[in-house]
């Protein structure tokens, strides 16, 4: 399979007075299409960083970060803001719905900014959130806004879809839930969107075509899962 | 430890800690500023006019003799009075040291009893030279003028009255109580301190010739010189001086030398005879001639016992001085030589400054009250938001094992220090800036010595509100956290579980609304109190600009109004007190008949209490027209709509102004009781017509009317279309001063420029106040919704798109403010000219569409300005730190 990223002696340096803190040191990886990857490391490893220039919410310090074959590290405010409205769909720990708008709305938000036809309705029958159309989040549960954030970030299909802790503040079965709906996204029938997850659970790994591990802002290890796990096999 | 955390949250949260101690010191300043010089005014007029022994009651008449003054001594409750001369003279200074600068001015010659030893009545403050002392030859000078001039004791004074000139040294430059505020006469409404002085000396140094004059050109005297010739036949006839005394001259004292007498009567006559000549005369024909009994004081000035009440609020009585004061008057009424009495408020000094004084209260009241609204509306919104982001460090310290007294301490204390350290800064700039300011600004007008701005204990109390209101809300703001169990705390806060509300409901017209308008919209039913907060502040602005531009229109309007719509003519020629019919004729001739007459009068108001006024008897063809309630402008002749020809000329029939209808509770449809000052006869005359004038409320009447009644028309005011600018009053017989129409309107606009130039002051200061109001939402605003706006940008809307978003909602809110603001600027206005500028002016806010399109536009740019401003902060944030610190 192609590659859907290719991250080339990428380094992220942040400053904060006189100290340097190198959050990216060098690293290069590539991730194929269609694969649904885990990211492990310990906190400050450097995992959210490479999640952020991935989806272009950052710029590298010096590198390059290739994306769909187009390098995206050299692209200005405006042209990132395209790319993400039609390459990337972002899922947080904390959700980041807008709660003035109910789940429709905030699902038909991609509207606004891009011309994908987007199923908003079907994207939230696809979570199983259709009997909440027109609620706020702030009349539901943490996993069911999670749910609306997944169905906000795949409504518009995205080659590639980023998800920082997505299970973090959500009990085990909804967990597993949230990442049976984002496994889903990898399949031919969906078109082989490729799906990183960024997380500390190690569980999650066992379900993962690829797992990358990352320690201090380094690439310990790419491993690839032969026999992924089936997500209601592991146990949590 | 917890004092240390505070000062360096308050740093790190500079921009709305600064907001909440700028707008208590801005409110502090201008409350304390404007308080302390109205109190001030109030105060140091209290004490001058109490130490200096303020007259409470001015007597007049035709002349008071020793013997009326024993009566006037005698009535139950006078402690003391003073009887005297006031004159207008001019007057030309000579300097001691040798500068060659002359000028001629106006100046008032009072001229006190000759047996008075000591001013005991309206007492002198010798500011320079030396005190009262009647044997002393020389004058004391009022100080503004002085100053003014450059005048010092030593320098010399030559007063004119008439032909007669007397020229005296200057031995001491003083204020006195009645003297606070002068003016050369009823024509100058802001007089010029270097135009006109005045002087007191003794009756000693009245030119005895003036007053020889005045006893020559009695009939008796004229009699005598006519019938010289005759006389002198007799004598030479062979009569002897005695028999011609006794069968020609028979009530003529026996001792009249009549020889000396017609020795002299040709000099006398032919007005070839100095003083000396013109006293053996007199003294010739009244061997018993005593200039001092024939000096004549028609005023004297009357001490009441106890104390007035002040103008200051803390010195005010339970009316028992009007009451002592209302006795007083009708025992002295009771008196012969009495034409008319009258207390303070008939005084113009008085009357003025009071009304200048207690401006000061309106304007503070206003003023702070505005701003303190506007600044607890803001404190409220900021203390909220600032406690809920402590929210995690109140768990904390609960988790630590702080007490919740403690911790309600630590955080009443971000409001408290904040608040006092405001509201001292306040008080230390407002003080020496806008008080002493302000103060120093009218002491160009009062003359005031030894007084200052005054801090009265309501300062102080509206200090401790301020603080208090402050630490309030702080309590408030950390009332409802602290009140949760520490674990809590520690916990997010987790939202409300809402019912849909009106409004939010997905369906209908809301669902069909464009995204930016719908998200706005809810918005803002989520934020009511910022919401409210950015309207009221961005109303106060709007309010402020229409305010500042509106007062210059409204005075253009009452310009126009008094200059063109009531007040005619081109030139007013005042007549000398003793024209003659030849010289009238004359200026009739020469100017046209257009004529007033101006009598004072005394009249019973609404409440049966006994008021002084003037009724102006206008003959003037329209030159001074009356108004209607619209500002319509008529003939006096052509009435009022609504008053018939017959109503108006029926006799004594008067118009009266709307603003004295309701000042002295009126009721026009009753007859009102009046009577000319210095005469006994009372009228009772039905109220004609309602007129109204901008700045004088009195009466006015028909000539018919007036002749109706069996008074005599004396006009003693002329108008003209000829503009006689530059024309010197000296140069027209039997008139004592001119002034055109285009001299007025500069005076007028002059007054009214010094009262705009303070409230501007003001104006300015609530201006800054909004910037920071609308700086401080806009903040607040972006601060709330910036981890949405980062949301949005991580979902790929544009900076641009996100930036129409934000300034949509700020639009709207600028709308609303505007919406109220407009209005609320004219009402403030009117409210402003109706009741803050004096009783005797009646005009209203006229404000023209340009001021309410600055206002708007004004306003609408500063929203927009900090909108991009505060929006370029979306275009670098940083996406991740956003939405990682709202997790």
């Amino acid at each position: 399979m192609a590659d859907k990223v290719i991250l080339r002696d990428v380094s992220k340096i942040y400053k904060t007075g006189e100290t340097e803190y190198r959050a990216l040191d060098h690293v290069d990886l590539n991730i194929e299409e269609g694969r649904f990857v885990v990211i492990l490391g310990p906190s400050g490893a450097g995992k959210s960083t490479l999640l952020n220039l991935i989806g272009g919410m950052d710029n590298p310090t010096s590198g390059d970060v290739i994306v769909n074959g187009e390098n995206i590290s050299k692209y200005s405010d405006r042209k990132l803001s395209d790319f993400r409205a039609h390459t990337i769909g972002f899922i947080f720990q904390f959700y980041n719905i807008l709660p003035s708008l109910t789940v429709l709305e905030n699902v038909e938000l991609v509207k606004e900014i891009t011309k994908i036809k987007v199923d908003a309705k079907q994207a939230i029958r696809d979570v199983g959130l259709e009997r909440h159309f027109y609620k706020f989040p702030n009349q539901m549960s943490g996993g069911e806004q999670q749910r609306v954030s997944i169905a906000r970030a795949i409504a518009k299909n995205p080659a590639l879809l980023l998800c920082d802790e997505p299970t973090g503040a959500l009990d085990s079965n909804t967990g597993a839930m949230i990442l049976k709906i984002l496994k889903r996204q990898c399949d031919a029938d969906r078109g082989n969107n490729t799906v990183i997850v960024v997380t500390h659970n190690a569980l999650i790994a066992d379900v993962a075509d690829v797992v990358i591990r990352v320690k201090n802002g380094h690439i310990e290890s790419v491993t690839e899962n032969e026999n992924p796990m089936n997500i209601d096999d592991v146990s949590w | 430890m917890l004092f240390r955390k505070m000062l360096r949250d308050i740093i790190h949260n500079f921009t709305q800690f600064m907001t909440i101690f700028a707008m208590v010191a801005i409110a502090m300043a201008v409350y304390a500023g404007v308080k302390s010089y109205g109190d001030g005014l109030k105060v140091s007029a209290d004490n001058l006019y109490e130490q200096q022994n303020m007259p409470d009651l001015w007597l007049m008449g035709s002349g008071f003799s020793e013997q009326d003054m024993k009566e006037i001594r005698s009535v139950d409750g006078v402690a003391d009075a003073m009887r005297y001369l006031s004159l207008s003279m001019t007057g030309e200074v000579t300097y001691a040291d040798g500068r060659k600068e002359t000028f001629s001015v106006p100046m008032e010659g009072n001229f006190l009893d000759i047996k008075q030893k000591t001013v005991s009545v309206n007492r002198f403050v010798v500011v320079e030279g030396e005190g009262y002392d009647p044997d002393a030859d020389g004058l004391w000078l009022g100080r503004m003028f002085a100053q003014a001039r450059d005048i010092h004791p030593g320098d010399r004074i030559k007063l004119t009255y008439e032909d007669a000139e007397i020229e005296k040294e200057v031995l001491g430059i003083i204020s006195v109580p009645d003297h606070v505020y002068v003016t050369q006469d009823a024509t100058v409404l802001f007089q010029e301190a270097k135009d006109f002085g005045w002087v007191y000396l003794s009756m000693r140094y009245f030119p005895r010739e003036a007053m020889y004059d005045k006893i020559i050109e009695s009939d008796g005297m004229q009699g005598f010189l006519s019938a010289r010739d005759s006389l002198r036949a007799l004598h030479d006839m062979g009569m002897s001086w005695r028999d011609i005394l006794v069968t020609q001259l028979g009530e003529m004292d026996p001792d009249t030398d009549l020889e000396t007498a017609l020795d002299l009567a040709d000099d006398i006559a032919n007005e070839t005879a100095g003083e000396e000549k013109k006293h053996d005369f007199i003294k010739a024909l009244d061997p018993h001639f005593n200039i001092e009994k024939a000096y004549t004081y028609p005023m004297v000035c009357v001490d009441v016992e106890g104390t007035a009440p002040g103008i200051y609020k803390d010195n005010k009585d339970d009316g028992s001085y009007d009451r002592k004061l209302d006795r007083i008057k009708n025992a002295l009424y009771k008196i012969d030589v009495v034409d008319s009495v009258t207390g303070r408020d008939s005084c113009g000094s008085y009357v003025y400054h009071k009304s200048e004084a207690e401006e000061g209260d309106t304007y503070s009241g206003m003023f702070t009250t505005l701003f303190l609204f506007i600044a607890s509306l803001s404190v409220v919104t900021t203390m909220n938001r600032f406690v809920k982001k402590q929210r995690m460090q109140i768990g904390a310290l609960k988790a630590l094992g702080y007490r919740k007294s403690r911790i309600y301490r630590h955080y009443i204390s971000y409001g408290f220090f904040v608040s006092v350290v405001g509201v001292i800064l306040g008080y230390a700039v407002g003080l020496p800036t806008l008080g002493v300011g302000f103060y120093n600004m009218e002491m160009d007008m009062f003359d005031i010595v030894g007084g200052g701005i005054y801090v009265g204990k309501d300062s102080y109390i509206v200090a401790v509100l301020i603080v208090l209101m402050v630490t309030l809300v702080t309590y408030f703001s950390s009332r409802k956290i602290l009140s949760e169990p520490a674990a809590q705390t520690l916990r997010l806060e987790v939202p409300k579980i809402k019912q849909k509300k009106t409004g939010e409901r997905p369906n209908g017209l809301m669902s069909r609304l464009p995204f930016a308008v719908k998200w706005n919209l809810r918005d803002v039913a989520r934020s009511k109190a910022r919401t409210i907060m950015g309207i009221v502040g961005i109303a106060g602005s709007a309010l402020l600009i229409v305010m500042a531009y509106g007062m210059e229109d409204s005075m253009q309007h009452y310009l126009d109004w008094e200059f063109t719509g009531i007040l005619r003519f081109k030139s007013r020629l005042t007549f000398d007190s003793d024209i003659t019919n030849l010289e009238k004729s004359d200026l009739y001739r020469k100017y046209g008949t257009a004529t007033t007459q101006t009598v004072a009068i005394e009249y019973y108001d609404g409440n049966g209490m006994l008021q002084t006024s003037a009724i102006t008897v206008n003959d003037s063809d329209g030159m001074i027209a009356l108004s209607d309630h619209e500002q319509g402008s008529h003939d006096i002749n052509e009435g009022i709509p609504g008053a018939t020809y017959s109503d108006i000329t029926a006799p004594g029939a008067l118009f009266i102004t709307e603003k004295l209808v309701v000042n002295k509770h009126i009721d026009i449809h009753q007859k009102l009781r009046w009577h000319i000052l210095g005469d006994d006869d009372w009228h009772e005359t039905a109220i004609a017509a309602v007129c109204r004038d901008p700045q004088s409320q009195q009466f006015a009447m028909t000539r018919q009317a007036f002749e109706g009644l069996g008074e005599k028309y004396e006009p003693d005011t002329l108008y003209t279309d000829l503009d006689l600018t530059g024309v010197d009053d000296e140069d027209i017989d039997g008139v004592s001063a001119i002034s055109t129409s285009a001299s007025l309107r500069e005076q007028t606009s002059g007054m009214l420029n010094m009262i705009s130039g303070m409230l501007g002051l003001f104006i300015g200061m609530a201006g800054v106040l909004g910037f920071i109001i609308i700086y401080n939402m806009g903040l607040l605003s972006m601060n709330e919704k910036m981890y949405q706006f980062s949301t949005m940008k991580v979902l790929g809307f544009k900076f641009m798109k996100i930036m129409r978003i934000y300034t949509m909602q700020n639009v709207w809110i600028t709308l609303a403010g505007i919406a109220i603001g407009l209005p609320g600027g004219f009402l403030f206005t009117d409210y402003l000219f109706r009741y803050a500028i004096g009783e005797d002016y009646d005009f209203n806010a006229f404000i023209e569409p340009s001021a309410y399109l600055i206002a708007f536009a004004g306003t609408m740019a500063v929203m927009v300005f900090t909108s991009i401003f505060l929006a370029m902060g979306l275009r670098k944030i940083d996406m991740v730190a956003s939405l990682k610190a709202n997790e």
